[in-house]
């Protein structure tokens, strides 16, 4: 196998354009594996380990590279193509710098481009981002800090910074976000309402803003945390910002909080905080125990798939329910004696972790690379055994590699390897629309899925794939169309991850009726 | 009164074009201050003059047009992007104006590069040159003078003197950020020497951009200086309005482009010519402003490497004796 690798010097382009340009190339003929990226020592370090570069290039952040790994006489072209897409104007340069023939060179261009914008989103490499992120916030800007590898300690300085400015921090590795009705990285076209959603976690806002609309409902604004903002040292500032800016927006009648559990003394400020809101809160700590989390004004839910529903229930002055876990009937044809094991191949991350929950609830140990519990991790993440479900989202595959949610390769040669293993009943999957996200995901994924049935078939066995498609009706992909494309070719889709788990959990939990309608 | 119509080829970062009212401020042969509110300059300037945050460059080279056009104490306002001084015709079309402006907080001078260290050390012999050549064109001011041509001036000795002490303490006070202490130094510089803009307050400014030439992605460092340029706002009003202009702008990060542009050459350390050339560019600027604002980006980009202070005293002190072994008697 061989290598090639291009450096464009001073060039920039941001992570999101580039993997979508890494997804791009890898697809052409002859291509195995290929990475674009700003040449930060992180990045370079991490081709390394990547196995797309042999060693570290000369080149710094300034400078944009491109690696490949293939069949020789294939990596020419396909840099080249590489280099003519980059070639075409930047998204990002349209607009008023053309208009004064200038592109902004600073934020501080930038904002005098667009006189009164209130917010800046940094995508560079991590070890860049902090530092463009305080001089926003010196500026009086908010922050949507979508870059990862933000250190802690930056994090709270930048925190505790913006707090002390009554600005927003949303971030590090704040992947989603809703602003005025615009779709901020990956984000859905949602129906704009009177929900606001505060959450840490990127797929959560996803799901929940997505049903939400899907549900008649509408979004005010959807604000992201990033991940470690309920970490104790953190404090939950973004989320406690956020929910003083939602609680103060006219626009905005009810409020979603979406975090994994936070420590305890954090919980304890953002109870408080949401309960002293004056609005109506529904809070979904994923796995907390919802009687520590009710309060006046508060409504616990289990899921995301409840906070969504609860959400709507209250914009609609109805008192949310109690929900009942739902279970679509199902009908499926038999399943081998040892086709026992479910195997989620997720792209989400909190999707994979809300499924560790719920299976764990049902089928006791449910192994991952992102564990509920730590004696669940697995030793190797290439290789599931019995109950598995995977975050292929998470650093550890996306090494050098786009994520999932813009290349499906990685998840779809999964997908192959689990169909091969005699004992697996239930393939897991998430599909997830919106910006950032792939243009036509189930033409990465349909063929794919196809093949893996007739693999299964020739063995002898009926595999079950299950999934559910977080999207919109107004999404660029055609929500329908993507619904439609799957269920053409067997997936049983649900509304939701919980309803996608419980269906998926059914099958396996009563082998005894396997075969006919549960 | 002719009619003065111009327009403007570029407008600094620190200029709002749309909308401001303010009076004459002070009228120079090439360049005109609008007072804004207390302590806020705009400049007007010719397109010969380079760049300053908070100016605009006008699409004319004749000398003196302010001279015969302005007095002190008119009424300027600027709607829809036109600038006019009531009572003449005087005006500025800032529309098609580019907006100028070098971001020094996009620079990451690491003098712990070699490209880098290489291309400070060729500044800092080019200051050095200068200050010796123009300590010898000292001795020869009246010939000089008497041919029309006043001799270039170099470091201030009054910087290099009342300085010796202060700067390298501002410098350890830097790299260990210590807010209180290095303020200490701050107002001692400020307004010290003559002219518009005190020597002081020239290496200040200097100073100020080495710092954000240099602070890269260190967050403390980053917070240090916006405290230390914040601090320094407050006390730069105890200087004159305009050089109190160039200090605020500074602890923004924002300076005139000679000074900007030979951090950017330093940032690119790519070509010792092109150094040499932007070096020299800027020690030409002004009496002793260019000089002593050079020194203070050169200096500023060495704080954080918290070199001992004695190593940066006795070359002060080397600048200082040269200045006074060639003064005239």
């Amino acid at each position: 196998m061989a290598r090639a690798t291009k450096i464009i010097r001073n060039f920039y382009r941001d992570s999101v354009s580039l993997m979508q340009l890494s997804s791009t190339i890898t697809k052409l003929p002859g291509v195995e594996q290929a990475s674009a990226i700003m040449a930060s020592p992180n990045n370079v370090a991490l081709l390394v380990e990547a196995g797309l570069l042999a060693e570290p290039v000369e080149a710094d952040a300034n400078d944009l590279l491109i690696a490949l790994q293939g069949n020789a006489e294939a990596l020419e072209s396909a840099l080249a193509a590489a280099e003519s897409a980059l070639k075409q104007p930047s998204p990002s340069s349209t607009g008023n710098e053309q208009s004064r023939g200038m592109s902004p060179r600073s934020i501080e261009m930038g904002l005098g481009n667009f006189v009164g914008a209130n917010l800046v989103l940094i995508s560079t490499p991590g070890e860049y981002a902090a530092a463009e992120a305080f001089k926003a916030l010196s500026l009086g800007l908010n922050v949507m800090l979508f870059s990862d590898n933000v250190a802690l300690k930056d994090e709270i300085l930048l925190k505790r910074f913006a707090q002390e400015r009554d600005l927003i921090v949303m971030g590090p590795d704040c992947g989603t976000a809703i602003i005025n009705g615009i779709p901020l990285a990956f984000a859905n076209v949602v129906r704009r309402g009177v929900v606001g959603v505060v959450g840490a976690s990127g797929t959560g806002l996803q799901q929940v803003t997505c049903l939400v609309d899907r549900w008649g409902g509408g979004i005010s604004q959807a604000i992201g945390t990033g991940g470690h903002d309920l970490h104790r040292d953190v404090g939950g500032i973004s989320m406690l910002q956020g929910l003083k800016a939602l609680a103060a927006d006219p626009s905005t009648s009810v409020i979603v909080l979406i975090s994994k559990p936070p420590s305890p003394e954090v919980a304890g400020k953002v109870l408080e905080a949401a309960s002293g809101a004056g609005k109506a809160v529904v809070i979904n700590f994923l796995g907390a125990d919802p009687d520590r989390v009710r309060r006046e004004n508060i409504y616990p839910a289990a899921t995301l798939e409840d906070a969504a529903a609860a959400a709507v229930a209250l914009a609609n002055g109805r008192t949310p329910e109690a929900r009942r876990a739902r279970v679509t009937s199902l009908s499926i044809a038999p399943l081998a004696p040892q086709q026992r094991y479910i195997r989620g191949l997720y792209s989400g991350g909190t999707f994979c972790y809300e499924a560790s929950l719920l299976l764990k609830k049902e089928l006791g140990q449910i192994n991952s690379n992102t564990p509920v519990e730590p004696e669940d991790r697995l030793s190797d993440v290439w290789t599931s055994r019995k109950h598995t479900v995977i975050d292929l989202g998470d650093d550890l595959f996306t090494r050098g590699r786009p994520h999932p949610m813009i290349d499906h390769r990685l998840r779809n040669e999964r997908l192959i390897k689990e169909a091969n293993d005699p004992e697996v009943a239930v393939i897991l999957l998430d599909v997830v629309l919106g910006y950032g996200s792939h243009p036509d995901p189930a033409a990465e994924m349909v063929p794919v899925i196809q093949k893996a049935r007739d693999l299964a078939s020739k063995a002898g066995r009926h595999l079950a794939i299950m999934g559910f498609v977080c999207g919109t009706a107004a999404d660029p992909q055609n929500l329908s169309k993507q619904e439609t494309a799957f269920q053409e070719v067997g997936v049983t889709l649900a509304e939701s991850n919980a309803q996608a788990v419980r269906m998926a959990a059914s099958v396996v939990r009563k082998p005894d009726v396997v075969g006919g309608r549960l | 009164m002719p009619i003065v119509r111009f327009q403007a080829l570029s407008i600094g970062v620190e200029v709002t074009p749309n909308s401001f009212n303010g009076t004459v401020h002070s009228v120079f042969r090439q360049a005109c201050n609008v007072s804004l509110e207390p302590g806020t300059l705009l400049t007007l300037l010719p397109c010969q003059k380079g760049n300053v945050p908070h100016g605009i460059r006008l699409d004319t080279s004749s000398h003196s047009i302010f001279l015969h056009a302005l007095r002190v104490g008119q009424p300027v306002a600027c709607r829809g992007g036109i600038l006019r001084i009531d009572g003449t015709d005087f005006s500025v079309d800032l529309r098609p104006a580019h907006p100028w402006h070098i971001d020094l907080k996009g620079f990451h001078i690491d003098l712990c590069r070699p490209t880098h260290a290489q291309s400070w050390a060729v500044a800092w012999s080019e200051l050095k040159l200068h200050h010796y050549k123009s300590g010898m064109s000292e001795n020869l001011g009246a010939f000089f003078l008497l041919e029309g041509r006043p001799a270039t001036p170099a470091v201030s000795k009054i910087l290099l003197q009342q300085g010796a002490y202060t700067i390298p303490s501002l410098l350890q006070t830097t790299c260990r950020l210590q807010l209180r202490e290095a303020m200490i130094s701050v107002k001692s510089l400020i307004g010290l020497g003559y002219g518009l803009t005190p020597s002081g307050d020239d290496f200040l400014v200097g100073y100020l951009a080495g710092l954000w030439c240099t602070v890269g992605v260190n967050l403390s460092r980053m917070q240090f200086l916006m405290a230390l340029g914040s601090e320094l706002s407050q006390v730069s009003q105890n200087t004159n309005e305009i050089s109190c202009t160039y200090l605020r702008s500074a602890s923004k990060g924002h300076v005139s482009e000679s000074i900007a542009k030979l951090a950017q050459r330093l940032n690119q350390a790519n070509n010792m010519n092109s150094i040499r050339a932007a070096t020299q560019a800027a020690l030409q600027v002004g009496h002793t402003s260019g000089s002593d604002g050079v020194l203070g980006l050169l200096l500023g980009c060495l704080a954080w490497q918290g070199l001992p202070p004695h190593l940066i005293f006795s070359d002060l002190l080397r600048l200082s004796v040269l200045c006074d072994s060639t003064a005239q008697p």
